[in-house]
């Protein structure tokens, strides 16, 4: 039996050698399906790792011992008397927040903080600590290693060093699970190096390592001498769900893909089994039993899997590898959560592809081989198409449920959902009318065009037959179309909303204190920030100016009463606020709601004194607030301008006089329209990621159809050697048969432009408006849509062109009769 | 064909990754040759040598008590203090270049308390002071009153909850280890460190667990030893035991593994009235005859020791199954019955099998 197996087997590798086209299509079929799903899988890991290390409470937020005046500070004779007293779970810090600079002169960062890590005897230094040893296993860095949470550490790769101004080089930077953004940490014993030591740099707190129950409160406080204070642990920040919607997105175009790559392997078999008709006659002639035959088709693929699987899990990787820094970017600026690069596991994840691949195989073997023994028992496969009315009745059917779907849509899952349904609803609805539209096509034609004549009439019978690959393009180019619209949408009321936000001529980043700012500029326009909380989520708060020429940079959706001027007196009065729509949307807030804001505390921490107290304000309007994944509440300037709360930005207006050479002493300096040309490169470079898949799905679904195309080629055969032997030109029947296909594509393509504007919308108005509690007016643009359109017919053109090239039409009537 | 056959065979051996290996305990403390280095022409000198050692790599000061309360219910304790040097590679105004970590475990029959501590040295925390004799690591103190460790009061905390308080006295000499106090641990004497015990040690004390106090009292053993050559990564483990028998007698017995090499065993044999004799490998064997599974990896807890030139054929096996220390540096160390030509009870400690 095993030799019977081996010797079928042997024959059709030895035919596949011969004619090796169509296993080649199934290995490039798999290669696509295994390397695009790894690539799916390994972002989608990265960005879930990212995402467990963004959100691990950072020990930063855990309760303080700080100084309790300016002029005693705490010292590391405290520290040890607090240590020696039993108050183990304490560990010094010292923040250093003089500028950091890369090797090569760029600027990298602000804030070094020296941690007493060695005496932080918990799970989180000890994960730092096996981070450590996992990386000095495997690179050999020497010299003082950095901590960092994942999106800083690869902000901070600097390949000379990180330069400290007076301590020693930082040699390299490791990510590492539960720190703030933009804060380096290093061992105190390496902070205090160089030119720092504890009397030039006193501790800036003892931190508490875990948290801290009243008791130990109460006893803690009761040891500690007049110069020192507790203060209580700052509200847990909460990032939100972004990348996590993010990775759901990325699934969903993951698992789209490999659906059309899933159609192609389907037809590829197809075709190969039909190729193959005669010579697997043959063998049933000879007494090779069809179990046997099944089983030797099934290891052949076994063979195809353990080409093609590897090398396209590899691609995969390499596709990721290379969009790392990318996504690196991408996460850290717009989900503000991290990217990090994921192990591959190589072994496990060939091995699972291949078992998925070839059960999945396994399974359309079978149906081909069922397909195939109709197709030998039968002359044709008549296409039956239902009664219209019942056509009618299924659509009717189709839109109402999908309608549903779409409309009752509350949650991200449930706005994926939707889009699935546009897209099953869409591909179920070509089915039923995609031949009646060939008809009607076919009764424009007049008779007295022949060929015209025949390929309408072919196209009817070919409608039925090409269902798979039509439903793939189909798919492919209404998410094409969807995602162009949303982008298209996304980056017009981004650009808008930039011009308009940023409205002074010019902005000025510093790091000098506000002090020096406002002496230096007493006209400018600072920016303040703070921290409150509401409902125990972290609300940021900025301040905002009540100028005319400010208000003329803010955009408001809505306003109380319909009345702007309303609006900002009561704004400017400190009566009402203005909050973004990520607000209004998280916390179901409207217009002349009122909102109970907590303590706001200046900077990004809710520690310390607070420089507003808990307070209760009106709604007075909500601002359209692009990109932000926080919530966020605006006051007027008057009200809210801590110095510690200074942002570091600076509004330049015309009135702002000041020489460059001042400007240029306070920091650097950019003007509005570099601005937003940064902000839109960064804004472009997002949508890589997609906008590739996106590619990458039309050209599979392009394959699919040039495989379908082969197949049918096959079916034509005679009527093609009928037609040429009428004489009529093999470039004429070559021409003719393409007309035939991009019939059926321009079809396609005109029902799936309503479907991809709908699902455009479902995109901005329920996926985005769920996952990231904001949304944008849609935009159509008709030069979008017909690029989209365009770009898809040229791809399915391009690789139309390749099988219907080699089609020739004659026919070889000993194989036929063998038949 | 060849190409799958190839690609088969790799994922086979990719899939067929080589288990762990045995590792060293202290292989990641780090090692410098520009350390102090053990030899016989500075044999150990007391009580000067009570002190630290900050230019050899490795030193620790090790008590185990094998204790009891009213009700005969027996008690295992240890408290350990090691000092690392590290070599950061650069000067630091915070700290020195050495490193503290403090071990503190209590074990009665149905419970396991242990705490790890670390820090820095140089910052006040952690250290060992001669005059008088102090040992501490933030508010674990072990107070001598006078240059010599004993006699001294150990005050510990074990994870909030389990609070110990002893008050340890000598009656007998300092024992130094091979040859006076230079104690050879490898068959080449590659390995080696300076060794001496304090064996003749009694305890009293409270031991207050849950809220619970319990006045306890027993026998102690005090080991200080320092080394940089145990900081070597071929030096995998060891097992020690140090045994009290119930006639008075002591004995250390320890097997050393390096690499691959046949474990060398040493020991020294302390009669009850401080006569001391060292055991070479030829003249002791420790062998193991059962095992305890402990994460997912056995671990030999029962051993047969014996001595044919003192008539010694011991069995030791723990008084419960389960002395493991977790933490950074993870090893066995727990309390042991000692049966067969002698009888007693003692502490076993087993490094490298993690």
């Amino acid at each position: 039996m095993i030799n019977r197996l081996r010797l079928v087997l042997i024959t059709l590798l030895k035919l596949a050698r011969f004619k090796p086209w169509e296993p080649v299509l199934i290995i490039i079929a798999l290669l696509i399906a295994t390397g695009g799903v790894s690539s799916v899988w390994l972002i989608n890991e990265g960005a879930r790792q990212g995402d467990i290390a963004s959100q691990t409470p950072s020990v930063f937020a855990n309760a303080h011992i700080t100084a309790a005046h300016d002029d005693i500070p705490l010292t590391r004779n405290d520290y040890v008397s607090l240590r020696r007293a039993g108050f183990t779970e304490w560990i010094a810090l010292s923040e250093d927040t003089r500028p950091l600079t890369c090797a090569d002169d760029s600027g990298v960062g602000k804030q070094v903080d020296g941690l007493d890590i060695i005496g932080a005897d918990t799970q989180v230094a000890q994960s730092w600590l096996v981070t450590s040893e996992r990386y000095s296993a495997s690179e050999a860095t020497t010299g003082i290693v950095a901590f960092a949470s994942p999106s800083t550490a690869a902000r901070y790769a600097c390949p000379g060093g990180i330069i400290r101004k007076t301590g020693h080089t930082i040699a390299s930077v490791r990510a590492v699970n539960g720190l703030p953004d933009d804060v380096l940490v290093v061992p105190i014993n390496a902070f205090y190096t160089g030119q720092v030591t504890p009397k030039t740099h006193p501790l800036t707190a003892l931190l508490a390592i875990e948290n801290i129950d009243p008791e130990r409160q109460q006893a803690v406080k009761a040891v500690l001498p007049e110069h020192l204070q507790l203060e209580q642990a700052s509200t847990t920040l909460s990032k939100g769900n972004l990348s996590e919607s993010f990775r759901l997105n990325l699934w969903a175009m993951g698992v789209l893909m490999a659906v059309v790559a899933l159609f192609i392997v389907l037809n590829a078999m197809l075709l190969m089994y039909r190729s193959r008709l005669s010579v697997a006659v043959r063998l049933r002639q000879m007494g090779v039993s069809a179990r046997l035959l099944q089983a030797a088709l099934l290891a052949e693929l076994a063979v195809y899997c353990l080409i093609s699987t590897p090398i396209g899990v590899i691609a995969g990787l390499y596709l990721t590898r290379q969009l790392t820094p990318v996504l690196q970017q991408t996460f850290s600026a717009l989900f503000d959560s991290a990217f990090i690069s994921p192990a591959p596991f190589l072994v496990q994840t060939i091995s699972g592809a291949l078992l998925i691949t070839f059960v999945a195989l396994s399974i359309f073997c079978v149906i081909t081989g069922r397909q195939l023994t109709r197709a030998t028992a039968t002359a044709s496969v008549r296409f039956s198409e239902w009664p219209l009315k019942w056509r009618i009745a299924i659509s009717a059917a189709i839109v109402l449920v999908t309608g549903l779907l779409v409309w009752l849509a509350d949650t991200t899952l449930s706005a994926l959902v939707s889009v699935a349904a546009v897209l099953l609803g869409g591909s179920a609805l070509i089915i039923l009318w995609l031949p009646h539209l060939t008809r009607r096509i076919r009764d424009l034609v007049p008779p007295r065009y022949v060929l015209p004549n025949y390929v309408a009439a072919s196209a009817i019978t070919l409608s039925g037959k090409t269902r798979l690959a039509v439903c793939a393009f189909f798919i492919a180019l209404s998410a094409n179309i969807g995602m162009n619209v949303m982008t298209d949408s996304f980056r017009q009321a981004t650009e808008s909303w930039l011009s308009q936000r940023l409205s002074a001529p010019a902005y000025l980043y510093t790091e000098q204190s506000y002090e020096k700012v406002a002496a230096t500029l007493p006209d400018a326009q600072a920016v303040f920030r703070g921290t409150t909380s509401m409902a125990s989520r972290r609300v940021t708060v900025r301040s905002f100016p009540g100028s005319e020429s400010a208000r003329q940079s803010l955009a408001l959706d809505a306003v109380i009463n319909n009345d702007p001027e309303q609006a900002w007196q009561d704004f400017t009065r400190g009566k009402a606020v203005f909050v973004n729509q990520q607000f209004a949307l998280t916390f179901n807030k409207k217009i002349a709601d009122t909102i109970a804001l907590d303590a706001v505390y200046p900077g990004d921490k809710s520690r310390g004194t607070p420089s507003l107290a808990s307070q209760s304000y009106q709604i007075a309007g909500i601002y359209p607030d692009y990109g932000n994944p926080d919530t966020q509440v605006l006051l007027p300037v008057s009200r809210f301008a801590p110095a510690e709360g200074f942002s570091g930005v600076v509004a330049l207006y015309d009135e702002t006089a000041a020489s460059e050479a001042t400007l240029s002493a306070l920091g650097e300096t950019y003007d509005a329209s570099k601005l937003i040309a940064r902000s839109m490169q960064t804004f472009d470079r997002t949508f890589v990621v997609t906008d590739a898949l996106n590619i990458s799905t039309l050209l599979v679904a392009g394959l699919c159809f040039a495989i379908s195309v082969s197949v049918l080629m096959m079916d034509l055969r005679p009527q093609l050697s009928v037609l040429r032997a009428l004489g009529v030109h093999q470039w004429q029947i070559k021409l003719t048969l393409l007309a035939q296909y991009m019939v059926f594509c321009l079809l396609t393509a005109l029902l799936a432009v309503p479907f991809g504007i709908l699902l455009a919308w479902v995109f901005i108005s329920r996926v985005n408006r769920y996952a990231f509690y904001w949304y944008y007016p849609m935009d159509i643009t008709l030069s979008v849509l017909m690029q989209s359109v365009f770009i898809s017919l040229v791809v399915v053109l391009c690789v139309l062109l390749l099988p219907v090239g080699r089609i020739k039409a004659n026919v070889d009537l000993r194989q036929e009769a063998a038949v | 064909m060849k190409a799958v056959f190839f690609i088969l065979m790799l994922l086979v051996l990719m899939a067929c990754s080589k288990d762990s290996e045995r590792t060293s305990l202290f292989s990641g403390a780090g090692e410098s040759a520009a350390r102090a280095q053990v030899t016989s022409k500075n044999p150990v000198s007391l009580p000067a040598d009570h002190a630290s050692h900050p230019a050899y790599e490795l030193e620790w000061w090790y008590l185990t008590f094998v204790l009891k309360d009213a009700q005969e219910r027996p008690y295992g304790v240890q408290f350990t203090l090691f000092r690392f040097g590290t070599d950061s590679g650069f000067v630091s105004n915070w700290s020195n270049a050495q490193q503290w970590m403090g071990h503190a475990s209590l074990h009665s029959l149905n419970d396991h308390a242990f705490e790890s501590r670390f820090a820095a040295g140089g910052v006040g925390n952690a250290g060992v002071g001669s005059a008088p004799f102090s040992a501490w690591i933030d508010d674990w103190q072990w107070q001598s009153d006078s240059d010599a460790p004993f006699p001294a009061t150990l005050r510990f905390r074990i994870n909030q909850h389990t609070q110990l308080s002893l008050t340890v006295k000598d009656n007998g000499p300092y024992i130094r280890h091979g040859d006076n106090g230079v104690s050879v641990k490898s068959r080449d004497g590659k390995f080696r460190s300076y060794y001496y015990s304090q064996p003749f040690l009694t305890a009293t004390g409270a031991i207050t667990h849950q809220g619970t106090q319990r006045a306890v009292s027993g026998e102690a053993w005090y080991d200080h030893e320092w080394t940089s050559q145990l900081a070597r990564r071929e030096a995998l483990g060891w097992d020690w035991f140090s045994v009290h028998f119930d006639n008075g007698d002591k004995l250390m017995a320890f097997q050393m593994h390096v690499d691959d090499a046949v474990p060398y065993t040493t020991g020294t044999y302390i009669k009850h009235d401080g006569t001391a004799r060292t055991l070479t490998d030829s003249d002791l064997t420790i062998r193991p005859t059962g095992y305890e599974t402990i994460n997912e990896k056995p671990v030999p807890v029962n051993w047969q020791i014996t001595s044919q030139a003192h008539d010694i054929n011991i069995s030791v096996s723990p008084f419960k199954s389960g002395q493991w220390n977790p933490g950074q540096f993870a090893y066995y160390e727990g309390r042991v019955t000692v049966s067969g030509t002698h009888k007693g009870s003692g502490f076993m400690e087993l490094t490298g099998y993690q």
